[in-house]
């Protein structure tokens, strides 16, 4: 019953916005109270030992509504809930003025019950429902975060891109249920269903849709654009966290539990390619940014990357570094995002080259900056060393060490990229900060509580990877001996760290060149091919989007072609010949006796014919 | 005003309390005989009435959809009921209320409900009337007929009334283009309706009855099959008779939406589960192709929906590819494969009956079909934006929406059954669904605002009271049926087990 609380207190909270959104600060409250509401319940699922059923008959044999709390989802639930606190608190100075602020509540909130619904599935039609519910409200999210039609046009972008990335999950889940006849988890698990044929298409498409729905390459094309058009807290809270956790969530769900990929190469090979080439793409673009949203957003498809790459590893350790890592880069990103949106409230831009020496003004939000892009970064004490060390490791007992190669490449551009964005709070001060001010506490709190948890998390790592993490992955039915924590001096180490301190080095030996601290990362961006990919990327031309876009309106075009020939064939033919038939009729009908006289007898004559014929011939 | 739905509410009690005491037999006689032969009074009461004809037609309406209600509840209690006239040479009138045929009835009648209910205010400036209103509940009387009937030759007599409405009622507009265009939907399903009653003839030939229930299990020539897939096609609107759904699209508004999207041509599908879901045996390899052209036809119609301009246009060629995905539940010949199908009929006739409204208002308010002439028009009627956007994702099938549901469950039984180039074909009618719906939905709504169109004042309603309360009922029942799908999904599932052995 609690489980069933846990979505509907935040959906009927949602319900409630609109009416009550004349009175002032009430929407606020509600948003706040339900979502604290939801975490207090799911901490106490998780306190309780996760062990909630709940059962109900649905849409026929197999299809039953079933919700479930393990250690595995309930611990995510705790941090998806958590998060959506932290976004409305966050919320509540930075849309204090802007119109239609009550409806990004409202997703908010429908966004928060319908993650936890999606989570909490015990049956994958159940994950369905509430996860694909969940592209009705992206979709509110964009549209309704300014009057412009370029918000709308990005909506309708993602709306497709994620309804895409639906119909690829909808149809893996009805190949696989189809063929096994049931829906529920718990009975699919204990199939031992071995990964080939058809399960083997499910398992692909299923994967498809949950990376997609994470963020991965081919589907990130949205992100950047909903950085530009759509309110701040909505890019932190669905691409900067739910998204991910729910994306990461399932594919462990379905390559661990469902499925076994660690005994099927290919699959392994599928998603260890799709996330080194996410980790690259998203880490190159975020270097070439200049936009510090747009920065941020394509970092976190950069790391979309690692956590496919830790999942795609299947192995225990990698999975464990995939799980933490999902923690971690949700606490460290959603701070990052929360940054980028208190220079936005309090200078009115996000442009890099515009900004510089925020530190002395906004001190708060600087040391927020730091800590957080340290945590990206992997530098030694904080929370993203230790899961990306686990991944590493994981990548190192593969057959593919070329994947950590990748990532070492990747990293050099993160380095770059946040080294670049360092310079909006260190770099040379920029036009007049004498009205710029520190961002209100309703701001500022969020992100100092959420670089408070990943300073706990990086100092005090063994206290999540024993409490947490160990007991979701004993859950699922791993067993790690080795201990999780702790610093190694191994090789990935050595490697990892010498590459963070040699492009850290490379950025400032040419930012001091330059004389501007982020005009550091032109060392790579102006070289030439990064800086035309730059320029097309920022015209469009190689957005995967537009291309399927302008395929499908010429082969809709070529559609539209034929059906006009099939109409031609039965209605325009049809009726000419019918007229002419007609006409050579009434032309032979004109009131002549003679001309009737004619067909007498050439009637009265082929009668006779036909009589000889049958009569005679046989 | 107040009076007369004073006087409306009296009457529904009292047919009401008729009704309920009705048994089974009773109201199959009366579902088919009130609308049928009431119809025909429709004109008499012109005579007397200025007005009473709406109201009459209404009723009757509303006392058909009574009845159908009611028959659920005793189908759904386990109560089938016959009633059979003996008559000469294979012409036995037969009704049967199976769980099937019941359910048929129950949507095409509610909805029917719903559409007259907003006609009243749409026809009301136009001539006509009283033929418009004579019409629709013939054809809602014809349709319970064809839905009841288990003879074929008795489904073929009703099936020729439904096409003698539709074309009086395309050609509402007298203009030439409406009349050529009514011409054109008459023509092509009258000659697929000969065409099957070809296949008819050939049954009765080959087994000396025309009885479906008699000819349970027996198995069909494929040249009777042909003939008679000739007949559900067109009706149907399946490529490559499909272009005349399109070109309906110069009726009124109520009566596309009660004819091209709800209930009509949803009479071909309905045919094909009962004649080869339900009791022939139709060769594998048809069924095949079958699911081959309707593949094609959703492929084809959605990226023609893409390229259209025309609002109603476009939504007609997206029926069209819709359609399809009924075809291909219906075609995998499994338990969910037809209770998904036959979920999807329902839903699908719940939004696309709404979309078409929305149009019916959209082109009231804006003067024009073109959506290039449209948008920014959500300030303007935003109840009729949000009806058609709940009626749009349950057509895209996206939860929580009601056609998330069919559409699943059609697509579980296709993944099993149908090869790999089908699928492939149908999954790209599904992506062309969202895009040509989005499309629409950002062409009108949103995008730039390029007519001029006064933001209604306060107080004054977007649309005509009963207009605007019809789309209300249809996006919101799309949403309340997807989340209260347990129950017809639960009625579905009982339909398939007593269809028993026929399906996978």
């Amino acid at each position: 019953m609690i489980l069933l609380l846990i979505i509907l207190i935040p959906v009927i909270a949602s319900l409630l916005l609109p009416v009550v959104s004349k009175y002032k600060g009430v929407k606020e409250f509600i948003t706040i109270t339900a979502s604290l509401v939801v975490f207090t319940l799911s901490l106490k699922v998780f306190t309780d030992g996760a062990n909630e059923h709940f059962h109900a008959s649905w849409l026929g044999e197999g299809l039953d509504f079933i919700l479930t709390a393990g250690l595995y989802n309930s611990v995510l639930l705790m941090f998806g809930a958590f998060f959506v606190l932290a976004a409305a608190v966050y919320a509540v100075a930075f849309l204090k003025d802007k119109e239609f602020s009550v409806w990004f509540y409202f997703n908010l909130l429908l966004a928060l019950g319908f993650v936890s619904g999606a989570l909490l599935s015990g049956s994958l039609i159940t994950i369905l429902f509430f996860w694909e519910s969940l592209v009705v409200v992206l979709y509110g999210f964009i549209a309704l975060s300014s009057r412009t039609s370029q918000t709308k046009a990005t909506a309708m972008k993602a709306f497709v891109i994620e309804g895409v990335a639906g119909l690829c999950l909808l149809l893996g889940i009805a190949i696989l249920v189809g063929t096994q006849g049931t829906a529920n988890l718990a009975i699919l698990a204990s199939l031992n269903i071995p990964l080939q044929g058809y399960a083997m298409a499910a398992f692909i498409l299923m994967a498809l849709g949950a990376v997609a729905k994470a963020g991965s390459f081919p589907f990130h094309m949205w992100l950047p654009d909903a950085a530009k058009d759509a309110n701040l807290p909505f890019m932190a809270i669905l691409p900067g966290a739910l998204d991910k956790i729910l994306g990461i969530y399932f594919l462990g769900l379905i390559s661990i539990s469902v499925f076994d990929i660690s005994s099927s190469v290919p699959a392994q090979i599928f998603l260890l390619s799709l996330g080194a080439i996410t980790l690259l793409l998203g880490d190159i673009m975020a270097a070439l940014q200049n936009d510090y949203k747009k920065l941020v957003t394509y970092s976190t498809i950069g790391q979309a990357g690692y956590l496919i790459i830790g999942i795609g590893c299947a192995n225990p350790i990698a999975f464990a570094g995939a799980i933490f890592h999902l923690i971690n880069h949700s606490l460290y990103k959603v701070c990052l995002f929360f940054t980028a949106g208190n220079v936005e409230k309090q200078t009115g831009t996000t442009d890099i080259t515009k900004l510089g020496g925020l530190y002395k003004v906004m001190p708060a939000t600087a040391f927020c900056f730091v800590i957080a892009s340290l945590c990206l970064l992997g530098i030694v004490p904080f929370n993203g060393f230790f899961s990306k060390e686990l991944i590493y490791k994981g990548v190192m007992e593969t057959s593919w060490p070329v994947i950590f190669i990748i990532a070492e490449i990747a990293s050099v551009f993160a380095v770059f990229a946040f080294l670049k964005l360092a310079g909006v709070f260190f770099g040379k001060p920029k036009g007049n900060l004498k009205n710029v001010h520190e961002a209100p506490a309703s701001m500022t709190v969020p992100a100092v509580v959420l670089v408070i948890i990943c300073l706990v998390f990086g100092f005090g790592a063994y206290l999540p990877l024993e409490y947490l993490v160990k007991p979701m992955l004993a859950s699922l039915g791993i067993s790690v001996s080795q201990p999780l924590d702790g610093v190694h001096f191994d090789l990935t180490f050595v490697v990892s760290n010498l590459i963070v301190i040699c492009s850290a080095a490379a950025f400032f030996m040419y930012a001091k060149k330059k004389r501007d601290l982020y005009k550091g990362a032109e060392l790579i961006t102006t070289l030439p091919v990064f800086a035309s990919i730059y320029k097309r990327t920022e015209r469009g031309e190689l957005d995967l989007y537009n291309g399927a876009m302008s395929l499908t309106s010429m082969s809709s075009n070529g559609f539209y072609i034929i059906d006009r020939i099939i109409d031609f064939l039965i209605d325009t033919l049809p009726t000419w010949l019918a007229n002419v038939f007609a006409g050579l009729i009434s032309r032979a009908h004109r009131g002549s006796y003679m001309l009737y006289f004619g067909w007498m007898l050439i009637g009265i004559l082929s009668f006779m014919a036909m009589i000889y014929y049958f009569e005679v011939t046989p | 005003m107040r009076f007369k739905h004073f006087s409306m509410l009296f009457y529904l009690s009292v047919s009401y309390s008729i009704i309920e005491h009705m048994d089974n037999l009773s109201c199959l006689w009366a579902i088919v005989a009130i609308p049928l032969l009431g119809s025909l009074l429709i004109p008499v009461i012109k005579r007397f009435h200025s007005k009473g004809d709406k109201f009459f037609a209404l009723a009757l309406g509303a006392v058909t959809a009574l009845l159908a209600i009611k028959l659920l509840f005793l189908a759904a209690g386990g109560e089938v009921g016959t009633l059979s006239v003996s008559l000469p040479l294979g012409f036995n009138f037969t009704l049967t209320s199976d769980m099937l045929s019941v359910f048929m009835a129950c949507v095409s009648s509610t909805i029917s409900l719903v559409i007259l209910y907003y006609s009243l205010d749409y026809v009301s400036h136009y001539p006509h009337q009283t033929e418009f209103f004579t019409m629709v509940v013939m054809f809602l009387g014809a349709m319970m007929g064809l839905v009841f009937t288990t003879n074929l030759i008795w489904l073929f007599v009703f099936w020729e009334i439904t096409g003698f409405c539709s074309w009086r009622l395309v050609g509402f507009f007298r203009g030439d283009r409406a009349v050529l265009k009514a011409n054109k939907t008459f023509l092509v399903t009258v000659f697929g309706a000969l065409c099957m009653l070809l296949g008819f003839i050939s049954i009765y030939a080959t087994y000396g009855t025309a009885d479906l229930t008699a000819l349970k299990g027996q198995s069909i020539s494929n040249y009777a099959a042909i003939l008679i897939l000739i007949g559900i096609f067109t009706k149907s609107a399946t490529l490559p008779f499909s272009t005349w759904l399109a070109d309906a699209g110069v009726a009124p508004s109520p009566v596309t939406a009660l004819l091209h999207a709800a209930v009509l041509v949803k009479i071909g599908v309905f045919a094909y589960a009962k004649i080869f879901c339900l009791s022939l045996n139709i060769d594998p390899k048809l069924t095949f192709v079958v699911l081959c052209i309707t593949g094609l036809s959703a492929l084809i119609a959605g990226a023609v929906a893409l390229v259209e301009t025309d609002i109603k246009r476009i939504i007609a060629y997206s029926t069209v590819s819709q359609i399809a995905f009924i075809f291909l539940g219906l075609g995998t010949q499994t338990e969910i494969g037809v209770a998904g199908a036959m979920l999807f009929i329902l839903m699908h006739a719940v939004a696309k009956g709404g979309l078409f409204l929305c149009a019916g208002i959209i082109e009231h308010r804006a003067h024009t079909k073109d959506i290039t002439k449209m948008g920014g028009l959500f300030p303007q009627m935003p109840l009729t934006a949000i009806a058609f956007a709940f009626c749009a994702f349950s057509v895209m099938g996206l939860p929580p929406f009601g056609g998330f549901f069919g559409k699943y469950m059609v697509l579980q039984a296709a993944a099993q059954y149908a090869s790999p180039v089908i699928m492939l074909m149908y999954i790209l009618g599904s992506v062309l669904t969202i895009l040509y719906l989005l499309r629409l939905f950002y062409k009108v709504f949103l995008g730039e605002s390029s007519v001029y169109m006064p933001v209604p004042e306060p107080g004054v309603l977007e649309a005509p009271r009963t207009m605007l309360v019809s789309v209300v009922v249809l996006g919101v029942s799309s949403l309340v049926l997807g989340l209260l799908v347990y129950y017809p999904s639960q009625y579905l599932y009982l339909l398939t087990m007593e269809m028993g052995g026929l399906l996978k």
